[in-house]
């Protein structure tokens, strides 16, 4: 009896370390301004947001300033953003724009920059495949959110176009998860 | 005097030699029309001066929607139509985008030269009535309505004639 209970305890513990990657519902991988591999699922436990966005799109540009302000509202254990650079730009051109951003805004966008060669982006892009284009994934990797277009984290400006319909507000949906 | 002369000349000489070494490579971009519409097609042209051993000259595309999102970007070569000129036709893709932004690249073995960024707002498009694609003004059917009143008169008088 002893000797079942310690084989069905070894067992669940090596089952249970076999599935720990296979768990993850959704899996890609891209290559960082720094030039290292990166794969969704090291971010295992985490809520991810990934944004897709090039330097010239200037509603892009926007965004970071609407992820800045996510980034700095939770901790590194609760949540990661990975911008995904999709026109092919060079790690110098995105670090370029870093720089200008720190440099004009004193605004440190101090998350993961990486660079998608197309694989990535096929799989993922939204109805006109427009930028930027936001997904969360939660910290199984499933995806429970995604959306086309600009989105505010909670405040939106007074100038926002009536014509843009009802604002994308990304608040609620991370605190949903947490 | 044949020393100043000499000097005078030198002098000439380097600021003509600077003014050719050091010639400010030009590329002028027009796009027809200047006014364009989305949805609808635009050739655009680049003159190129000033830039030697030229080996591509590419045009990127951009269009967008206000400030809510732009679309992937498209980057294709021109083609050479005269010495310097360079020519693209494009179809632009979303009958929704409110903007246009292009650039130019002209490549050489010294590296790239690009162009600023240019932009311009993009027309509605219009249907052949003059009425842009989101008007719903009109009745549709109207004219069927006519024609049959009037195909209805035409039968009532006949009939009358008959009796």
């Amino acid at each position: 009896m002893i000797l079942i209970t310690i084989i069905l305890f070894l067992a669940i513990l090596v089952l249970s370390g076999c599935t720990n990657n296979s768990t993850y519902k959704n899996n890609f991988s891209f290559t960082n301004i720094d030039g290292e591999t990166i794969e969704l699922k090291e971010f295992k436990g985490k809520i991810v947001i990934v944004d897709f966005w090039y330097t010239t799109c200037q509603p892009c540009q926007y965004q970071m300033t609407e992820l800045k302000k996510i980034y700095d509202s939770y901790s590194r254990d609760e949540l990661e953003i990975i911008s995904l650079n999709i026109a092919g730009e060079s790690a110098n051109s995105i670090n370029s724009f870093i720089d200008a951003f720190d440099e004009q805004l004193d605004m440190k966008l101090n998350w993961i920059f990486g660079i998608d060669d197309g694989t990535v982006w096929n799989e993922y892009k939204l109805e006109d495949g427009g930028v930027p284009t936001l997904y969360i994934f939660d910290q199984t990797g499933k995806v429970h959110f995604s959306e086309e277009g600009l989105s505010f984290y909670d405040e939106v400006p007074d100038n926002w176009p009536d014509s843009y319909g009802e604002p994308t507000r990304l608040k609620p949906e991370i605190e949903e998860l947490l | 005097m044949k020393i100043r002369k000499i000097i005078f000349t030198t002098i000439i000489l380097i600021v003509l030699s600077t003014n050719i070494v050091f010639a400010t490579p030009n590329v002028d971009v027009t796009v027809d029309p200047s006014e364009p519409v989305a949805g609808e097609s635009i050739k655009v042209t680049a003159n190129v001066t000033n830039i030697d051993d030229i080996s591509d000259v590419r045009i990127i595309i951009e269009e967008c929607q206000g400030v809510n999102l732009c679309f992937e970007k498209t980057n294709v070569s021109m083609d050479s139509i005269a010495n310097g000129q360079y020519f693209y036709d494009f179809n632009l893709e979303h009958n929704d985008a409110t903007l246009l932004k292009y650039q130019v690249e002209v490549y050489n073995q010294s590296g790239i030269y690009k162009t600023e960024q240019y932009q311009v707002d993009l027309k509605e498009q219009t249907n052949n009535d003059g009425q842009t694609n989101s008007d719903d003004n009109g009745s549709p059917g109207f004219e069927i309505l006519i024609s049959i009143i009037a195909f209805s008169i035409i039968l009532f008088l006949y009939r009358k004639r008959s009796i």
